[in-house]
């Protein structure tokens, strides 16, 4: 009998947030004990505290770096914050699943980097090789039933949250970036999906039996660094007993890959015109599964 | 399927001031915006079109600059490049880097990523020397389609239309060529925060003149650099009357 993926630490369930949601609470606060009511002031001071930082970034883009939110025990000011500059979208490929995004008609989609409030937020869009993947699960789902899934790179937390859609045993959306798993707890949400395990972790310094089992490992579009494609792969070498998909645009971190008989092309989709648009160079997105 | 190389420079911003130096050695560049020349915008973009059109396999920029040159050509690897070549030049050989010396080390290096098209802005916005595509062209004895407005590719030939004294020719040449980028060839995309973010680790290769064999010795002198001469002011007629009078007077009628 092979054991289950292991709970972590700091891994929590979306669909534990509904406690922390400060508008159901202040909405149902008659009748409720006193232990509740102190809990409740706590949230809403919370909630004002946060308000106050979010006020600092209504002005679109610029805020300096120390400004930028420190993360650890911040996650409801981070959450309404990522509410506040993202937009919902069903634009892609995988309009199914509403997402939280930067999009076009987002006054941060023009920022630069150094502009933005967010450190790198990879999370905020969802990348063509994310769309191709969410796509293949959503139309496959024989794959991913009963199985144990491992979305690595999680962002946005589309695939996770697929995944769960069509019946996955258990999936465990892992990202470096906490404001990503904040993102990928508020989507999950927002799609009603209750079952999704979130670590925040760097999972390639891990040894993979320190996982447990995991059937299937996800990767979405994380070839855009040779650098890290490296130690991507060489990961992926210490987990030969579980299937690998990877989305994937083209991306030159896979180049190597592809030419190599490592790597089967699944299925490719074409990208929606805009998406084409805003990825200069790419009008297809391929899902590959890694041997 | 071809493979692009962009030639793409960084010059002073198109919207800045430009200053002479006291000493009319040049203009100054400390302190000021720089960003990638306008045409060669138009030039990446132009790469960029035929990667989505699956013309082009693999887009390659080459900058020849100072460490700076590297953000040129992450608004490159931003717009859509593949990968980048930065052709490191020190200050001292920058003030007499030209299209001579451009054109060699593109040349050089079109052969070395065995390069099909090779694409530059019609001419840089500092120098205006319209000189690189052309040489770079002689150098690799490939064809040349300079002041591209409209590129074309069918059966390994490219149709280009070009903008002349007095209208529009058309001309075919056989690939591999080198083209040159005209201002109506296209309009640049810009580089959104989504790409600028995944184009951030991009590769972006270094080398040096030396290790390509192109020799930086000036061939120019630089004997002085000058503002333009400032404009009279006008003066305002109270009627076209006292205007023809005072043409008369001047005797331009």
């Amino acid at each position: 009998m092979r054991e289950p993926l292991k709970s972590c630490p700091n891994q929590y369930r979306s669909h534990s947030l509904s406690g922390e949601c400060y508008l159901v609470p202040l909405v149902l606060i008659v009748g409720i004990s006193f232990v509740n009511i102190i809990q409740l002031l706590v949230q809403f001071l919370n909630f004002i505290h946060s308000a106050a930082s979010i006020a600092k970034y209504s002005g679109t883009c610029p805020a300096p770096a120390n400004m930028r939110l420190s993360v650890k025990h911040k996650r409801l000011p981070l959450r309404q914050l990522i509410s506040k500059l993202t937009n919902k979208s069903r634009d892609h490929l995988t309009p199914e699943l509403e997402m939280r995004l930067i999009t076009p008609d987002s006054p941060l989609w023009k920022c630069r980097p150094e502009e933005c409030p967010f450190v790198d937020p990879y999370w905020a869009f969802y990348w063509p090789g994310g769309q191709a993947l969410t796509r293949f699960i959503l139309d496959n789902s024989n794959i991913f039933q009963r199985k144990n899934i491992l979305d690595v790179g999680c962002g946005c937390g589309a695939s996770s949250i697929a995944a769960a859609i069509v019946g996955a045993k258990l999936v465990l959306a892992n990202d470096i970036d906490t404001t990503a798993c904040e993102a990928t707890a508020l989507n999950a949400r927002l799609n009603r999906t209750n079952t999704l395990h979130i670590l925040n972790d760097n999972i390639l310094n891990k040894k993979s039996t320190s996982l447990g089992h995991v059937d299937i490992v996800l990767i979405g579009d994380m070839f855009y660094d040779s650098e890290f494609s490296q130690m991507l792969l060489d990961w992926l070498r210490t987990i030969k007993k579980s299937r690998v998909f990877v989305g994937d645009p083209g991306r030159h971190g896979l180049d190597n890959l592809t030419r190599s008989q490592e790597i089967q092309l699944v299925s490719e989709y074409d990208l929606l015109d805009h998406t084409v648009l805003e990825n200069n160079g790419f009008k297809t997105s391929r899902v590959w599964e890694v041997f | 399927m071809a493979r692009v190389l962009v030639g793409v420079k960084r010059v002073i911003d198109y919207a800045v001031k430009i200053r002479v130096k006291p000493d009319k050695s040049g203009v100054v560049t400390d302190g000021v915006k720089h960003s990638m020349n306008p045409f060669d915008e138009i030039a990446v973009e132009e790469a960029v079109r035929m990667k989505e059109k699956k013309l082009a396999t693999e887009i390659i920029a080459v900058s020849c600059g100072p460490p700076q040159a590297q953000e040129t050509l992450r608004t490159a690897l931003a717009m859509g490049v593949d990968r980048g070549i930065h052709v490191e030049v020190g200050p001292a050989e920058l003030n007499t880097l030209q299209p001579i010396h451009v054109s060699k080390i593109l040349a050089k290096l079109a052969t070395e990523e065995k390069a099909d098209i090779v694409i530059v802005g019609k001419q840089a916005i500092d120098d205006d020397c319209n000189q690189t595509a052309q040489m770079t062209a002689a150098v690799l004895d490939w064809p040349q389609g300079t002041f591209a407005s409209k590129v074309e590719k069918t059966n390994g030939e490219l149709t280009i239309l070009r903008e002349i004294d007095g209208g529009l020719e058309t001309i075919k040449v056989k690939l591999p060529a080198v083209l040159s980028a005209d201002l109506r060839l296209n309009e640049p995309r810009y580089a959104t925060l989504p790409n600028i973010m995944k184009a951030k680790k991009k590769p972006i290769k270094k080398v040096t003149p030396k290790d390509l064999g192109v020799d930086l010795s000036p061939r120019i002198e630089i004997v002085s650099v000058e503002d333009p001469p400032t404009r009279q002011a006008g003066s305002i007629l109270p009627d076209v009357d006292t205007l023809v009078t005072k043409l008369k007077e001047g005797g331009h009628l």
